[in-house]
């Protein structure tokens, strides 16, 4: 071998800034986490420390983008497929697979530690759980395999409000696991919405999302489904006194949006290649469910953090 | 930091002339194991960054540095929060 100097000419990997770093965290999905697990927080029925709570909410934003950067760095392959993708940090080469893996593991740990000394045990298990859940089984196994990743992968999402309940009380009362559930069905009808969009960069990644396997009818049947079933599970909070008039009146109108949203693309040809214009639906019904969860959270927080929790329904 | 993959060779001159890695002496029992196996294959290749990638590398230091000291701070003012008032109560 001569005795040459390497220098790199992919100057972007050792170029890698801190922002790289933060888009490798997924902030858009870490801020729904953090608004989430807020919710929960605030809803529970013990009063946190504002100093404790803060530390507890951040553990899980670190925790959330740690199981982004695992993510990042396991599906970096069909990352770099995809149109939506292709601009992220590692198939960008921006940064190497190896830092993106050493960053997500280094940072799970220390969400993890951190919420175990900002809040109990249970809200520390319940993060290390969810993250091992978004990054091993969502996407490690299920999201190459099975045409219902979204669905049973749809539970690390629904995670964080559960959290938030646990930080606080250090137990998950059935007022918890409704939070979860709200967030649990509703990831299934926003996420295939958007992949009737998307199905062709879905297909040739090798990823079998809803519509390339079952094709584009299904789907709309499918949304169609879950949202008849998660709008008016929407309601529950306001029978169990979780929720009060504000949150009955935002997730009545909320839920009706959604629905009207889901009917439309049912009665569509969203998703057909010979239909389309008529993708716009299922782009509106995208943007109405994440108004809707949004607005729930949204509903419990205010009627929770400021005194206008008028309750209707008796407590479980 | 670059895998192996990534490094390609440069066209043109190098900005600071390489110098041929002197040879490394084996180091005898365990010690020279561990040592050994940290040591550069002398080779005589070596990756040299652009200044735009030193300074880029320095940030991220400057950025961990930062975060770890924010860490410390951080548990040092929860362990004060949650355990703090215990000072009030032990028996004197």
């Amino acid at each position: 071998m001569s005795e040459a100097t390497i220098v790199s000419t992919t100057t972007a990997i050792a170029s890698a800034s801190a922002m790289d770093y933060v888009r490798l965290m997924k902030p858009r999905v870490m801020s729904l986490v953090v608004f989430t697990a807020m919710a929960g927080l605030v809803a529970a029925p013990v009063d946190m420390h504002p100093f404790t709570a803060a530390v507890a909410i951040f553990a899980l934003a670190l925790g959330s983008g740690a199981a982004g950067a695992l993510n990042m760095w396991y599906d970096s392959d069909i990352d770099g497929i995809m149109a939506r993708t292709v601009s992220r940090p590692v198939p960008a080469g921006l940064i190497a697979p190896t830092d993106a893996l050493s960053f997500g593991l280094i940072m799970s740990v220390l969400s993890v530690t951190l919420m175990a000394l900002a809040a109990t045990p249970l809200a520390a298990a319940l993060l290390a759980f969810s993250i091992f859940f978004y990054a091993v089984v969502y996407t490690m196994w299920l999201k190459r395999s099975t045409a219902q990743n979204i669905v049973i992968g749809g539970a690390a999402g629904a995670f964080p409000p559960v959290i938030g309940w646990a930080a606080a009380t250090g137990n998950v009362q059935t007022d918890a696991w409704i939070l979860f559930g709200l967030i649990f069905l509703w990831t299934p009808p926003h996420f295939w919405a958007l992949s009737l969009w998307t199905s062709k960069e879905y297909a040739r990644a090798g990823v079998p999302m809803l519509p390339v396997t079952k094709g584009a009818t299904e789907t709309r049947r499918q949304i169609l489904i879950y949202t008849l079933v998660v709008t008016p599970f929407g309601l529950l909070p306001v029978a169990t006194g979780l929720g009060g008039i504000i949150y009955l009146v935002v997730a009545a109108l909320g839920g009706a949006a959604f629905l009207c949203a889901a009917i439309r693309v049912f009665m569509s040809r969203a998703g057909e290649t010979d239909a389309p214009l008529d993708i716009r639906h299922a782009k509106a019904m995208f943007g109405i469910s994440i108004l809707y969860l949004f607005a729930l959270f949204a509903a419990l927080l205010v009627e929770h953090a400021l005194p206008l929790h008028f309750a209707l329904g008796a407590g479980l | 930091m670059l895998d192996k993959g990534q490094i390609h060779g440069w066209e043109g001159e190098p900005e600071e002339q390489a110098k041929p890695a002197a040879a490394v002496a084996s180091r005898p029992g365990l010690t020279g194991a561990i040592m050994d196996s940290r040591e550069a294959l002398p080779t005589g290749e070596r990756v040299t960054l652009s200044l735009e990638q030193t300074a880029a590398r320095r940030r991220r230091g400057q950025w961990i540095a930062l975060a770890l000291f924010a860490f410390v701070i951080l548990v040092f003012v929860l362990t004060m929060t949650k355990m703090g008032a215990n000072i009030l109560v032990r028996d004197l």
